[in-house]
């Protein structure tokens, strides 16, 4: 097993919602929509054909859904991880580090202010879909080999809910100051950054393979 | 290309606002570059040369080619900076083909002379520089073009071994991109070169009916795999300047596989763009 650091951006969210997402975690589309969640259900949702539709068909209208479209009902909770490093550097010629996605869904691909959430995600170096508790790595072309051309770049999928043990700190990106910093030739940074402190350290179990960043 | 771009639905007000991110970025990066280089922290250098390439894909896509040639520049200097041979093809979209060739030159130069000591993450990628050689006039008969003509032979032979490694964004195998610059270095006929092209025009073709299946990631372009893509444009730019040199236009060509599909309009319409 190992634990990944991954990136998730939100937007639309103010600080009050950073403290109620520090209380209860970051939790899927479908947990939102149905809340409470009905746990029998969450074998049956946890499916390949669902993951290749969070992947795939995102938004396209879901038969098993009464045609509602597929996010709306989606056990699953795209991360970023960025890049695989080195070896795929060498063969592809592009890095991509897990901010810059991340930036691009917590501005709502730049027309709002937003959130990063700095989470750890457990993965398992193979397919465990009906896993809960284990992410995804579909960036790992080893494991999931046709996602490699037409997924966002560095994609690790979560399951069900992000647990707030495992978020570490959220970053406010206000739009503005994004503008500003692209606008003078600099790297754009967070306007501030709150800590949870219902964080617990995974380096205490294991180590960590850090985001890249 | 921005007309067609709306036509497939991709949003490019969305487009628009991530090339400005993507510029920025790469400039943000870049402006600490010296100091990137002496630490040897090659991460940066690279999130900039993926940056800038991505800048100038999108400005092709928007119709701006003058940007998209100030992008393509930029990113060569940083794969130049990284060592990459890949910094040729970047070279030859930014429309400097000279640089392109003095680069192309050195890197199979330092090839040659290391004597199978070059650095491995960096063999595969000597095909570039062959594409580049290929196209590049020399005056005949001269003992500097002799020279020339072996080592293109010695590198062509050394990267035969491994012609099944795919490469690039795209994974086209190696054969591929080997077999087009010996053809066009030996002259053959224009059929010929045009055969050896359709791998590259499959490969796109494939991927844009592929990724416009993801409605989701396509509108957004949130991938990797992007409608100008820099690592099938600069094929086919390269073999352009060839296909010119014999009065013959190479998006004739693409354009008479299928002027319906949507794959031929976008790629004709991007290189007609690139090569101005």
């Amino acid at each position: 097993m190992i634990i990944q650091e991954v990136l998730k951006g939100i937007s639309g969210i103010e600080e009050d919602d950073v403290q109620d997402i520090f209380a209860s975690g970051i939790v899927c589309n479908w947990w939102r929509k149905v809340n409470p969640l009905p746990s029998l259900e969450v074998p049956l949702r946890l499916t390949e054909r669902n993951l290749h539709w969070h992947q795939n068909r995102y938004d396209h209208p879901d038969p098993l859904e009464g045609n509602e479209v597929f996010s709306k009902h989606t056990p699953f909770i795209s991360t970023t991880a960025g890049s695989v490093e080195r070896d795929r550097f060498n063969e592809i010629n592009v890095l991509y580090p897990a901010w810059w996605e991340a930036l691009k869904f917590a501005t709502n691909f730049f027309t709002s202010d937003g959130w990063i959430f700095y989470c750890s995600a457990w993965i398992l170096g193979r397919k465990a879909v009906g896993h809960r508790a284990f992410s995804e790595e579909v960036r790992e072309l080893h494991v999931y080999s046709d996602f490699s051309l037409y997924q966002l770049e560095g994609e690790v999928t979560a399951k069900i809910q992000i647990p707030t043990a495992q978020i570490q700190k959220a970053e406010e990106w206000t739009l503005s100051n994004v503008q500003a910093a692209l606008a003078s030739g600099s790297l754009p940074t967070a306007s501030q950054t709150i800590t949870n402190e219902r964080f617990i350290d995974p380096s205490t179990y294991s180590n960590v393979r850090a985001v890249l960043l | 290309m921005k007309e067609i771009a709306r036509e497939l639905e991709i949003d490019v007000e969305l487009v628009a606002r991530d090339l400005e991110f993507h510029r920025g970025v790469g400039a943000g990066y870049f402006s600490h570059i010296e100091q990137y280089s002496e630490k040897q922290r090659w991460e940066p250098i690279a999130f900039a040369a993926t940056s800038f390439r991505r800048a100038a894909s999108h400005a092709l896509l928007l119709d701006n080619a003058t940007l998209a040639i100030e992008m393509f520049a930029k990113s060569a200097d940083c794969y130049e900076r990284l060592h990459r041979p890949y910094a040729a093809m970047m070279w030859s979209l930014a429309r400097n083909l000279q640089t392109a060739s003095k680069f192309s030159e050195r890197s199979l130069f330092e090839f040659v002379v290391s004597e199978g000591r070059h650095p491995s993450e960096r063999f595969n990628q000597l095909v570039y520089p062959l594409l580049v050689e290929s196209v590049t006039e020399d005056e005949q008969h001269t003992p500097a073009t002799q020279e020339r003509n072996r080592r293109f032979t010695r590198v062509v032979s050394e990267l035969n071994a491994f012609s099944t490694a795919p490469l690039g964004m795209m994974g086209i195998p190696m054969a591929s991109y080997l077999t087009l610059a010996a053809s066009i270095e030996r002259n053959d006929t224009s059929q010929d070169v045009e055969y050896l092209l359709l791998p590259f025009l499959n490969a796109y073709e494939v991927a844009v009916l592929t990724a416009r299946s993801k409605t989701y990631h396509w509108r957004r372009l949130l991938m990797p795999f992007h409608p100008a893509e820099p690592d099938i444009l600069s094929v086919l730019s390269l073999a352009n300047t060839w296909f010119k040199r014999r009065n013959q236009v190479l998006t004739d060509f693409i354009r008479k596989r299928s002027e319906s599909r949507i794959a031929s309009r976008l790629l004709s319409d991007a290189l007609e763009r690139v090569d101005g």
